[in-house]
This record gives C-alpha cells, structure tokens and sequence, in this order.
C-alpha cells in the first residue's frame, strides 16, 4: 500500500470514528430509552409540574413512531424530572430535547431554577430553544402536524419565521441565558398559544431579570427585532405595508438633558423594495411600542442600557444607580425614526 | 547511505499536540473574566521569549558529552534536575489523565464507574507509549491534522451566532487583573509543552529553537481557535459556567437534519491530544529513569 492510500485510510477511518459519536446509530439506543422532544414546566401551587414528550420507536416490530406526554409533581425542575421515572418504564434521552416550555403560571424564582436545571444538566443541548405558553403541558400535548413530535414542530416554525421575517428570536438556551450577565438582565423568548388542539406563534413575552415583563405580538415582535438589533432581514408586514429588507441596523444617540435622558433612535433599512411609506409605518409601529413599554411600566426591554454602557461608560457609572427611574421618567425623551439607505 | 529522518515536522506537530493538549477541554479557566481572551494574548506574547530560555536549560541539562563526568557535584546536581523535570513530566501527564477522565466520565460515559474509564484509557496510553518514535511522531502528525481542520471547520460553522461584543474590552484592565488572566494560560498551555521539548532534545539530540516555536505558536493558534469559538458564542461568564465549553459551543452546530449533534468531534480532538500527551510523558519518564539510572 503507497503512504498516499495509507493517509488517506487513516483520515477517512478518523472520519467515521468522529461521525460516530455524534448521533444515535442502530435501533439498540433509540429503542432502549425514550427520547424527548420537548420539556415543559407549569407552577401547581408550590411546586412544579414537569411534563415531556417523548418519541417512541418501535424499529424491532419496523412499526412507526409515536409519542406520548408524561408529567410529574416536584419541588424542584430536578426532582419533578426524577419524579416522572414513576411512570416510564424505559430511561429518557434528553440529548435530542429540541424545547423547553416555560408556562405562564410560573414565577420568577420557578423560572430561574428552570434556567438553573437547563444549564446544569450536561445532556441538554445548550441551543434547546426556550418557548413560553399559557400552559406548557397543553403546548405539549397538542397533535404534532408536520414532524414527529410538537417539540420539533415548534423548532420548525421559529426557525422558519427567522427565515421568513428575519427575527432572530434570542431564544436559544445559551442566549437567553447570557443575558444574566448583562446590565439589565433582559431577554426575549416566542409565546406559543394552543387552540382547539392546535398550536401557533403569536408572539413574544419580554423578561427582565425572569420576571415577564411585556408580552407582544407578531408586528410589534418584527418591530421589536428592528430596534434591538436582531433582525436579519426578510419580507415584513407592517400596518398592512409589506417590504423586503436585506439589512437594517438601528443607531443609537445619546444625551441627558435635565436629569432624565435624551435617546434618539434611527434605523437604517437596505433593500430594493423599503419604500417612504414602510417606514412610515415602522416608525408608527416602533413609537407604538416604545410607549407601550413605557407606559407598562416595563422599562428598558429594548437593551439601550446595555448599549449606553458599551457606548459610553462614564455616562453609564453616572446613571446607572438609577437607570430604571430615569428611563420611565418623563424628562426621558425617546425619538425615534426610520430613515432608508438604498445603497 | 540512507540519510537520516529529520522529523522537523513531525516535531512541530507534536509540540503544537502538547500545546492544544488537556487545556482545551475546560478552558476559559474557572476565574475567567472579561480580559481572558486578552490574557491568552498576553501569555502568548510571554511565552516566545519563555520557550527560547526554556529550551536553552533543556539543552544544558540533558548535554551529552557531559554524561559521565567524574565530577560528583555536577552528577548530583543533574540527577536533582532529571528528578524536577520528570516530576513535571509526571504531574502534566497525570493532569491531562485525569482531565480526560474527567470530561469522559462526565460526558460521555455518563454512569460508567471512573475507574474503569481510567482503565481503559490507561491501557491505551501504554500501548501507544511503547511503540516505536516514529509511530508517536507520524501520530502526532495525523493528529495535528485532525486538530486543526475540526477547529478552523467548526469556528466557521459557528461565525453566524458569533456576537462580536462578548469579547469587547470597555476598560483596559491594570496589572493585577491581566497577570491572573494571564498566568493559568501560560501554565496549561505554554509550560504544558515542556515535555515535548525534552522529547525533541532526547530523540533528535538538539532542541532546534525555531521548531519549538513554530509548534508552540501553531499550537496555541489552534487553542486560541477554540477558546475563541465558546468566548464568542457563550460570552465569558456563560462560557466558565460551563463544565466543558468548547464540547458545548461544539454541540450547537448542526448540519442539515441529520447532524444535530457534532459533539462528537469535540470528543476525538480531546482524545487525541490528551492519548498523545500522556503517551510521550510515560516514554519520556521511562527515558529518564533510564538515563538517571546511568549517572
């Protein structure tokens, strides 16, 4: 055998070694353990209701898959989970879990101990998507449509939205997770809510410091993506104007101005079909928004503190004691405008 | 006449091996903060001159023609030397040993008894140890290979959730701050390659200083890769909340529907690179004992 061909066995031989390790082959794994698809957590009093998904295949007797939700009480994610090895005869594999359901009875200390649980258990992929709905068991059991599970039903619509729209919805476990180390501890995660059986995306619930502080819905979520920055561009609708926008970016300018802070946002939209008449709209929608948050008493959920501190730390040191009151205060003024650039 | 095998490159890939090592699994390091990434700069500037000295002692300690000499003193004094080199050779073996264990028992044979982990990878690392120079080196080749592709492939996979601010620095840090930012690189990953200097010395006869620094500043471009890759997509804090960062930042990468978890090629890069660090520490300790046993 020349050296070429025995190089060559080697990196081909590594190649299969590195490709096994990374899924589940033969029927043994799959069939031995039952895999989840998607967790979700609802308060039942004090505790905890976890409830799972799981994919069951059947490839001995070469029938299909099915699945089936099983739930349990707890005082904590960790012993609600354990507490579910009750009712299953086979162990789970969560290393193919797609979401994690937040339901909407949860409080903030249920909510962070879910951030807890996910971040400390190893096999949960950290980019398993968190979701919030009114009833995270509901979600769960609704009838999958497309794939074999909800749970990968519901990674296929965020997904297919961030295609469409271009929200990039933060809502991936170690996203979502990062913005404990932020100055505001703000995040954003998709609210599913479930009809007759039937499940949709209307939305998001912004948290801030896992606290839900101001749910909204598709327009205002496509608008809230502008202002944040996590728009990747895609076909929008908005206020019944519809536009195709390749890029955006939103600028921030700061100044204070008789104790309270003047913020002036403008966003920059490319694109051959962003129109005066689109940001007119965008601009509507997005002043719309701002004083909706204000008004709620929620706050800065656009992440502009985040943005003054890597902007201008010294403005930041001087604020930031009192950031939340000044930014709720009215001699706080916030402009905003859409300006196009068609290069 | 046959002319003899240089191995210049068969070198540097084994130094760049010891460099990426056993740090790559739990790197940033537990009091990492917003500096890290500034601190393996730093460490990485310090260690050109710090190979080069270290080199230089290497070469002093284990010179040829003074082996043998009458002088009591000076076979002392070496003796002493082989015994503090072998001591770090020991200790940065067992470190990496143990780390593999470590991360295995955690993450990949989740349940399965330490021991046996231990055992297996034990007899691994011996029957690799005790086969021919040439088999460590043409491995070490093999590997550098492995390494450098999987980190470069999988840094490009994961560019799209990048966020370029997890690294900004908004205040340079004093001294105090970017020496302990600096020093746990400088430890696990330059001084980590002190044994794979010796092993050059021993089998080739000469430490040749320019390939020590082409393998240690390949290695830790490869490191630099994979530290960069969780900083950026983790962010420092979340990245240090981590057990094993870079086989996490690995496993959000999918490919199409079928590969949905890569973590797999986390798991061979580490394997590897510790198989082969742990396998030229046990050969070099054999070396040493035999040549302590000579003076």
């Amino acid at each position: 055998m020349t050296i070429k061909i025995k190089i060559l066995t080697c990196f081909i031989s590594a190649a299969f070694i590195m490709l096994s390790f990374c899924g589940c082959t033969g029927y043994s794994e799959s069939d031995s353990r039952y895999i989840v698809s998607s967790i979700g957590f609802d308060a039942e009093g004090r505790e905890l209701s976890a409830s799972i998904e799981v994919v069951m295949t059947n490839s001995r007797e070469g029938e299909g898959e099915e699945t089936k939700v099983f739930s349990a009480l707890g005082e904590t994610p960790e012993s609600a989970v354990y507490n579910l090895g009750g009712e299953l005869s086979k162990p789970i594999l969560t290393d193919h879990c797609g979401v994690v359901v937040l339901g909407e009875t949860l409080d903030k200390a249920q909510i962070e101990s879910v951030f807890s649980y996910c971040r400390s258990e190893a096999i949960l992929n950290p980019a398993v998507y968190i979701i919030t709905a009114k009833n995270a068991e509901s979600l769960i059991s609704c009838k999958s449509v497309w794939g074999p599970a909800v749970g990968y039903d519901i990674m296929g619509i965020i997904e297919r939205s961030r295609e469409e729209n271009g929200i990039s919805y933060q809502n991936r476990f170690y996203e979502a997770d990062a913005a404990s180390d932020k100055v505001l501890p703000v995040f954003s995660l998709p609210f599913f809510e479930v009809e007759e059986d039937k499940f949709s995306m209307t939305g998001e619930r912004i948290f801030n410091g896992y606290s839900p502080v101001l749910e909204l819905n598709t327009e205002e979520s496509l608008v809230y993506s502008f202002i944040t920055n996590t728009n990747k561009g895609g076909t929008m609708l908005i206020g019944g104007k519809k536009s195709r926008v390749s890029a955006s970016h939103t600028y921030l300018k700061v100044g204070r101005e008789n104790g309270g802070l003047k913020l002036s946002l403008n966003t920059r939209l490319k694109g051959e079909e962003t129109d005066k008449e689109f940001e007119r709209e965008l601009k509507a929608a997005a002043e719309a928004l701002i004083q909706k948050a204000r008004d709620s008493k929620a706050g800065d959920i656009f992440g502009i503190a985040e943005r003054i501190y890597k902007k201008d730390i010294k403005l930041w040191d001087k604020i930031k004691s009192d950031y939340s009151k000044i930014f709720l205060s009215p001699e706080t003024e916030i402009k905003y405008s859409a300006g196009g650039d068609k290069a | 006449m046959t002319k003899r095998p240089t191995y210049y490159f068969h070198t540097i890939c084994l130094i760049a091996v010891f460099t990426v090592g056993n740090a790559v699994i739990s790197a940033p390091y537990k009091n990492a903060s917003n500096e890290t990434f500034l601190g393996y700069l730093a460490a990485m500037a310090i260690s050109v001159p710090l190979i080069l000295l270290l080199s230089a002692v290497a070469d002093m300690i284990f010179k040829t023609d003074s082996v043998g000499n009458s002088n009591i003193l000076i076979r002392l004094l070496k003796a002493i030397l082989i015994f503090l080199v072998s001591a770090v050779i020991i200790i940065s073996a067992a470190k990496a040993f143990w780390d593999f264990v470590s991360f295995a028992g955690t993450e990949i044979l989740v349940g399965t008894p330490k021991w046996i982990i231990a055992a297996v990878f034990a007899a691994i690392v011996f029957w690799t140890a005790f086969q021919r120079d040439t088999v460590l080196f043409k491995l070490s080749i093999f590997c550098f290979l492995i390494l450098s592709v999987v980190s470069v492939l999988f840094f490009i996979l994961s560019i799209p959730n990048f966020r370029l601010s997890n690294i900004v620095l908004l205040r340079l840090p004093d001294i105090k701050t970017l020496s302990s930012q600096t020093l746990p690189y400088l430890y696990n990953v330059f001084l980590s390659c002190i044994p794979a200097l010796i092993y050059q010395k021993l089998i080739l006869g000469k430490i040749k200083k320019r390939l020590a620094l082409s393998g240690v500043l390949s290695g830790t471009v490869i490191f630099g890769i994979c530290l960069l890759n969780s900083l950026l997509l983790f962010g420092v804090k979340a990245a240090v909340r981590a057990d094993f960062p870079y086989a996490e930042a690995i496993s959000t990468v999918t490919v199409g529907n079928l590969f949905t978890r890569m973590d797999g090629f986390s798991y061979f890069l580490f394997f590897f690179s510790c198989l082969l660090k742990v396998s030229v520490c046990v050969r070099l300790v054999k070396v040493l004992f035999k040549k302590g046993a000579t003076l």
